[in-house]
């Protein structure tokens, strides 16, 4: 068990899974979002293929209304 | 009739209003002012989804998507150099345009520009192949340095955002107008009604954005029309050449031979 901290909250997850894997857990594999993992942005070839550590900050960003 | 169109960052433009895609009561009243304002350019932005707000987004874009315009992601909520330059990288790839509407915020209160923080991150992102669109006060100097560094466009306040108190120093934007001919100009922020923007274009500018103006009127695509044929007639007058003040009166129908002119005469 890990904790990682999802879109700003506290998350525990089982280990050991990909950042592919998260998403499709919270039904994000598709649409209009980017990946920031700790500060950076992921680009989406990388998914697959990075694994999720503990203490991790992943957010999911996404379009909004703005001015 | 239309006034001409216009490049922007190698754009060819119709229209000259930008249109924000926020405040609105509805996606629907959102669609139907967007379109009535006949607008090419509207902005939106990026936020970290929240559990509540994870389809939002997604339906959001599709709308987005449907209209065709194109996207100037702004970096609203910055408050330093660094923050705007991160958010701005995250927004090209979002949207996939390398065009960004520069805020970097000074002081909570009124939504003030910092200037040095907005030179010093228009300077890395131009650098990095950004067509910035800073949102700058209505300072001369300022304005001098955003061009210098490379802005094509340039977009002072009207007056602090959301406060429609329109021109509040009409001769700060005319100076800038005036020294600045070559840099596309837009008021952006503070317009409240559609004399506001007619106001600024006949000084000369190039276009208007806004935002509150429209979605806090009571019928937002009503009021979206109203604004898209003042900033027409503003650009058409600005255009056809307005006539100059004079000090005295003169008369516009002839006086020679004028009947009974010999009567009462001062």
């Amino acid at each position: 068990m890990i904790e990682i901290q999802f879109n700003g909250e506290a998350v525990n997850l089982d280990g050991d899974i990909t950042v592919a894997e998260l998403l499709a857990q919270n039904q994000m594999s598709e649409g209009r979002f980017i990946v920031v993992l700790n500060d950076a942005l992921l680009v989406r070839a990388d998914y697959d293929v990075t694994a999720i550590k503990a203490g991790d900050a992943i957010d999911i960003v996404s379009p909004i209304t703005g001015g | 009739m239309q006034a001409s169109s216009w490049q922007v960052y190698g754009q060819t433009l119709e229209s000259r209003l930008f249109i924000g895609t926020a405040l609105y009561s509805s996606p629907q009243v959102m669609m139907d002012a967007i379109s009535a304002s006949q607008a090419q350019v509207i902005t939106l932005s990026l936020r970290r989804q929240t559990p509540t707000a994870s389809k939002s987004g997604e339906q959001f874009w599709q709308l987005v998507q449907s209209l065709g315009c194109h996207l100037l992601p702004n970096t609203a909520g910055c408050y330093s150099a660094n923050e705007a330059v991160k958010t701005a990288r995250l927004a090209r790839e979002l949207f996939q345009t390398d065009w960004i509407k520069l805020e970097v915020l000074g002081d909570s209160y009124n939504l003030q520009p910092d200037p040095f923080a907005l030179v010093e991150a228009t300077k890395i992102l131009i650098s990095e192949g950004f067509k910035v669109f800073p949102y700058s006060t209505d300072d001369l100097v300022l304005c001098q340095k955003l061009a210098d560094l490379g802005c094509e466009v340039i977009m002072p306040w009207g007056a602090p955002i959301g406060t429609g108190k329109g021109l509040v120093n009409p001769y700060a934007l005319q100076t800038v107008r005036e020294r600045l001919p070559e840099i596309t100009l837009l008021v952006d922020a503070g317009i409240g009604k559609p004399s506001d923007a007619v106001q600024a274009m006949e000084l000369g500018y190039d276009g208007i954005l806004l935002n509150t103006a429209i979605a806090e009127a009571l019928d937002p695509p009503q009021m979206a029309t109203a604004f898209s044929q003042a900033i027409n007639a503003g650009r058409l007058a600005y255009e056809a050449g307005v006539m100059p003040q004079r000090a005295h009166a003169k008369p516009s129908t002839p006086t020679i031979e004028q009947p009974l002119w010999q009567q009462d005469g001062k």
